[in-house]
């Protein structure tokens, strides 16, 4: 068990927009978290990575809180926000390098990865550029690259298919795919359900704060017979539901 | 649209005001007094020592009236959304601009009053002009201003800079000629051909913009640019957050910055380091502290004065540095890299101490030097590294944790 989730309340401020969330991501399993905007999916992720403190529950990585050993915890988590975060004043050789130097990575090794990872999103001629010079696309694959340049073990992906080329967008997903395999979980928010219908193990449906179901595809379509085969079709029929209730 | 006009108008009031506010506290008044009092002296001594016209006087008013005449833009307040939101009602823009255009000549000729009031004694006194002929000298004024407004107006339309040199003839070359005309010919050349010049624009400007869509891109860019010089000086006296410094490669650092990375593998050196290097937020005021206070202890040659300016200016440079510690808060990393805050913090002294002690060295080099004094030089660095260390170890650690926390 990568990532437990256990009965999170919280948000940013004393009103919680997370009600009692419970889920979990398993070694080598890439989960899809999907809700409509507002449902809780960025709160529930700056929750994970440690921006929110939890009003009630635990998040736990590899049984360890952040609260028991921060440095620890922070180390086990790769990070790729939606709208890309970069520093101003360094370039991408730079990011690389501090990027070695937060998670202590051994410069040579972390160098030669960055180099093959760099070359894949075809960037390798851009070492020396600064952030303003990029366009969203290619500082989206600046933070893929820092990201999968650690050996985390959790990796949490906030929508990751808006503004990624389609040729990035496949080499994205070879990349989740070979860190699964070496034993990582990730966790990746998403609208664009029918790559996440092909690609996610297990699917976390978020509405109103709360989870709303979640399994794999087989048990979605156990748990809503009347509504559709596809994932988009179960999910719409499950939104329109929820809305109704609201 | 001039309901959109005047909102704006407005809005962009009340910022101003907001931001004069802290420029027009109470020492910078009493500051500002004593300068303006100080160049008036100063003045007045100057126009004494003049008896009568001499070859460089004409010169002197023409450049000072060419340089009068540019001050004030065209404020158009146009915003980044505005392409998105007004282009249905682009038709109507030129409406609202004239509407800017207007305001933005009551504006420059409250500036060109002021400018002129300052000039007329020089006038009178090294060119001989009588009254008659300042009061027509000064009606060309606004009325090259309007002109060279409705050509800036102009320019949103054609979507275009480019002709560079249209421009320089145009805001310069004319008006210069016109005032050569009235200085040494007869002043009512000035008038005549200001006159001219502006019906021309005025009237190419009717023409034109009915032939050319607006050219937002420029349009924002140039106001954009404009707001920056407001928000740059706003930024002197407080804390703008519109401004954020521009990123600058400045290779000439690079030296340094490895000299760093060899010396400690602190990720927050690192990141200190180049927000030092590259950004114009922090580094130009250092260098200009640091200048400044070198060139006031070159010419201080009383000591306990130097030694007050020099203590003044070490606490000034640590208290404007500061922020630094804070620069990357908004930045998820900061928070989500697995470093402990201590060695954010220790980061940050790594990098005070260094720039304190050449601060502390380079006072202590100015004032020994210039004052051919081993003493004072001893004494300077004596002082600075005592307060230097106060600085780091007693101060700044109250200071951090109130930031931080």
């Amino acid at each position: 068990m990568i990532l437990k989730i256990e009965h999170l309340v919280g948000g940013y401020s004393q009103i919680p927009v997370l009600k009692d969330i419970n889920f979990e991501v398993r070694a080598g399993e890439l989960v899809g978290l999907i809700g409509l905007n507002g449902a809780g999916k960025s709160t529930t992720i700056n929750h994970i990575i440690g921006l929110l403190t939890p009003q009630k529950g635990k998040v736990t990585i590899n049984g360890k809180t952040i609260y028991q050993d921060s440095e620890a915890y922070k180390k086990q988590i790769a990070y790729i926000p939606e709208l890309p975060v970069l520093y101003p004043e360094l370039t991408l050789r730079e990011h690389i390098n501090l990027t070695i130097m937060a998670y202590r990575l051994d410069a040579k090794k972390a160098w030669e990865s960055a180099n093959k990872l760099l070359k894949t999103f075809r960037l390798a001629n851009k070492l020396d550029w600064f952030p303003d010079n990029f366009s969203k696309g290619m500082k989206q694959k600046v933070m893929i690259v820092c990201a999968f340049l650690t050996d985390a073990k959790l990796y949490i992906i906030d929508e990751p298919f808006l503004g990624l080329d389609p040729l990035a967008t496949d080499d994205l997903l070879k990349l989740i795919d070979e860190r699964k395999r070496a034993g990582a979980g990730v966790l990746m928010s998403t609208h664009v359900l029918d790559t996440a219908e092909k690609y996610c193990d297990r699917f976390v449906l978020l509405h109103g704060g709360q989870v709303q179901t979640q399994g794999d595809m087989a048990s979605l379509r156990n748990q809503n017979p009347n509504l559709g085969n596809s994932l988009s079709e179960i999910y719409l029929g499950l939104a329109r539901a929820g809305e109704h209730d609201d | 649209m001039t309901s959109l006009w005047k909102k704006r108008q407005r809005a962009h009031f009340l910022e101003m005001l907001k931001y004069l506010r802290y420029v027009l506290n109470d020492h910078f008044v009493i500051a500002l007094l004593f300068l303006v009092g100080g160049l008036g002296y100063g003045y007045s001594n100057f126009l004494k020592t003049i008896d009568g016209p001499s070859w460089w006087s004409a010169p002197v008013v023409i450049l000072c009236l060419a340089v009068l005449v540019q001050l004030g833009s065209l404020a158009t307040l146009f915003q980044k959304a505005d392409p998105v939101f007004l282009l249905p009602r682009e038709h109507d823009m030129h409406g609202y601009l004239k509407q800017a255009l207007f305001h933005s000549w009551l504006f420059s000729f409250c500036v060109e009053i002021l400018g002129f009031a300052i000039l007329y004694p020089f006038l009178s006194i090294a060119v001989h002009f009588l009254t008659f002929q300042v009061i027509v000298l000064g009606l060309s004024f606004p009325i090259l201003k309007l002109g060279s407004l409705f050509l800036a107006l102009n320019q949103l339309y054609r979507n275009s800079r480019s002709n560079q040199w249209h421009t320089l003839v145009l805001n310069w070359g004319l008006p210069i000629l016109w005032f050569v005309g009235g200085l040494y010919l007869n002043v009512w050349i000035t008038l005549i051909g200001a006159v001219i010049q502006c019906l021309v624009e005025i009237l190419y400007e009717a023409k034109q913009w009915q032939l050319y869509s607006l050219g937002w891109r420029l349009a924002i860019q140039i106001e954009d640019q404009r707001m920056l010089r407001i928000y740059r000086f706003f930024n002197l006296f407080t804390d703008v957050p519109n401004i954020r410094g521009t990123v600058h490669r400045r290779k000439y650092f690079d030296g340094i910055l490895k000299w760093a990375d060899r010396n400690t593998s602190n990720p927050y050196v690192y990141l200190f380091m180049r927000a030092l290097a590259r950004s114009t937020e922090y580094s130009g005021m250092y260098f200009r502290l640091t200048l400044l206070g070198m060139v006031l202890l070159i010419f201080i040659s009383n000591l306990y004065l130097s030694l007050f300016l020099q203590i003044l200016f070490v606490y000034l440079i640590s208290f404007q540095l500061l922020p630094l510690l804070i620069n990357y808060e908004e930045n998820v990393f900061t928070h989500l890299y697995p470093i402990q805050k201590s060695i954010q913090v220790a980061g940050f002294n790594w990098v005070m101490v260094r720039l304190l002690l050449a601060t502390v060295v380079l006072f202590g080099l100015a004032a020994g030097i210039a004052h051919a004094s081993v003493l004072q030089g001893v004494v300077s660095l004596m002082i600075g590294f005592i307060e230097s260390w106060m600085l780091l170890k007693l101060y700044f650690p109250t200071r951090i944790k109130k930031m931080t926390s």
